[in-house]
């Protein structure tokens, strides 16, 4: 018993000594060395059980990235159909534009507008059909325009709807002027496309010149755009020259049209 | 098919043809025709009889809808469904997708040059695409049909 008390007095003693030195540092090395020595192990185990937590909360995740990604894709869906119908409005924006100058440009001409309703079945026949007729004051043989460009004429025309004719049509000759010489020629569809015949030898054209209509007939007004010079096909013997042309409207996207009934 | 069937599948291609749909089949400046290729797969795989039903009912729709002389189309359809079922019957096998396909090359050329003829326009670029285009659906057509409804099996019945 007093060997016991005598023990603990010793120990009190030196733990009150540890307290008092520990104060000025004399220990310092010692437990650094120890916190040292636990960091390591202890970093080992916050790592593993990280992992383990980590692994657990994909488990639990998982459901919730399933339901965010399909809504996300139904999402990105739902926009590129509105990007594709707001590119489809800005097209049409651009032809209605586009024939809005036209009509300020000629100002004294009376245009009706009309929508296309059907085409050919084959593409032999090069016509396409409007939704304006004989009630709309269309008369066979009026022009068709459709962003500012002329496209045709007013073939066969019934009480509500009319034929149209393209300019790609082998029974339409149109006679036309090239804008910077004003040579007069005659424009009709070939094999070869649009092409222009009968120009002087001694035209001085080239690649680009626009080419526009002419009244020649009393068909057409004068000054409709018609497209541009992209090729002189004629042979060097032939003694007319004959240029193909380009118009710039894809007939195949046409949805409206004008034509000039006055 | 009955006739109900019929009309439907005429009307579809026919709308097809003359909409925007089948404007913008086009590849440049041609494209499949639909209606010869249709008219091709019911004589081949049917019958005169449903055929020439096929060749009225677009025939008709079309002379309504367009603006050339009113029975141009319905007598064309109907000149090349026998034209096709005469060469079907004497010289060809229809199991065979070659005779298929000289079938509807015959009748697409044979088409081609109607048009070319009836509407005075001639371009032969466009005819050569119309007439690859057609092959090409042909034989699309000839497989699909052939798979669906286990034709090879009962040819070959029919060839024993």
């Amino acid at each position: 018993m007093i060997r016991r008390g005598r023990a603990g007095g010793i120990v009190l003693a030196l733990l009150v000594l540890f307290l008092v030195f520990s104060q000025f540092g004399f220990f310092s090395p010692v437990r650094d060395g120890l916190r040292r020595s636990v960091a390591l192990p202890a970093h080992w185990v916050d790592v593993a059980t990280t992992r383990v937590i980590d692994a657990f909360k994909v488990l639990f995740t998982v459901n919730n990235l399933a339901r965010e990604n399909a809504e996300l894709k139904t999402e990105n869906t739902e926009l590129k159909a509105k990007a594709a119908s707001l590119e489809a409005l800005k097209v049409e924006n651009d032809n209605l534009y586009k024939d809005l100058q036209f009509k300020k440009a000629h100002p004294q001409m009376r245009l009706t507008p009309a929508n296309v309703v059907g085409y050919s079945p084959t593409g032999l026949y090069q016509t396409l059909i409007i939704d304006r007729g004989s009630r709309d004051g269309l008369k066979e043989n009026q022009v068709v325009v459709a962003s500012g460009y002329l496209i045709g004429k007013v073939g066969k025309v019934s009480l509500a709807t009319s034929e149209v004719w393209l300019l790609a049509n082998r029974n339409l000759l149109t006679p036309v002027i090239l804008a910077k010489t004003g040579t007069i020629g005659l424009l009709r569809g070939s094999i070869r496309g649009l092409i222009v015949e009968n120009i002087p030898l001694d035209t001085k054209t080239k690649i680009g010149e626009a080419v526009v209509t002419s009244s020649l007939e009393g068909i057409y007004p004068a000054g409709i755009a018609v497209g541009h010079v992209v090729d002189i096909i004629s042979a060097k013997e032939e003694i007319f020259l004959t240029l193909r042309i380009e118009n710039p409207v894809s007939v195949g996207n046409l949805t409206s049209v004008l034509i000039v009934t006055k | 098919m009955t006739t109900i069937v019929q009309a439907i599948f005429g009307l579809l291609l026919v709308l097809l043809s003359v909409g925007p749909v089948g404007h913008h089949l086009m590849l440049g400046t041609g494209g499949p025709d639909l209606i010869i290729v249709g008219l091709w797969a019911t004589i081949w795989f049917l019958d005169l009889g449903a055929g020439i039903r096929l060749a009225l009912i677009c025939g008709i729709l079309l002379d309504l809808l367009q603006f050339s002389p009113f029975g141009l189309w319905t007598l064309t359809f109907s000149v090349l469904v026998f034209a096709l079922d005469f060469f079907r019957r004497r010289f060809l096998s229809v199991a065979s997708l070659p005779h298929a396909l000289a079938a509807l090359l015959v009748m697409s050329v044979l088409s081609q040059s109607l048009f070319s003829l009836l509407s005075r326009q001639y371009d032969l670029r466009y005819s050569l695409i119309v007439i690859l285009s057609n092959l090409i659906l042909g034989a699309i057509v000839y497989y699909a049909a052939a798979t669906r409804w286990k034709l090879f099996v009962w040819w070959s019945g029919e060839r024993l």
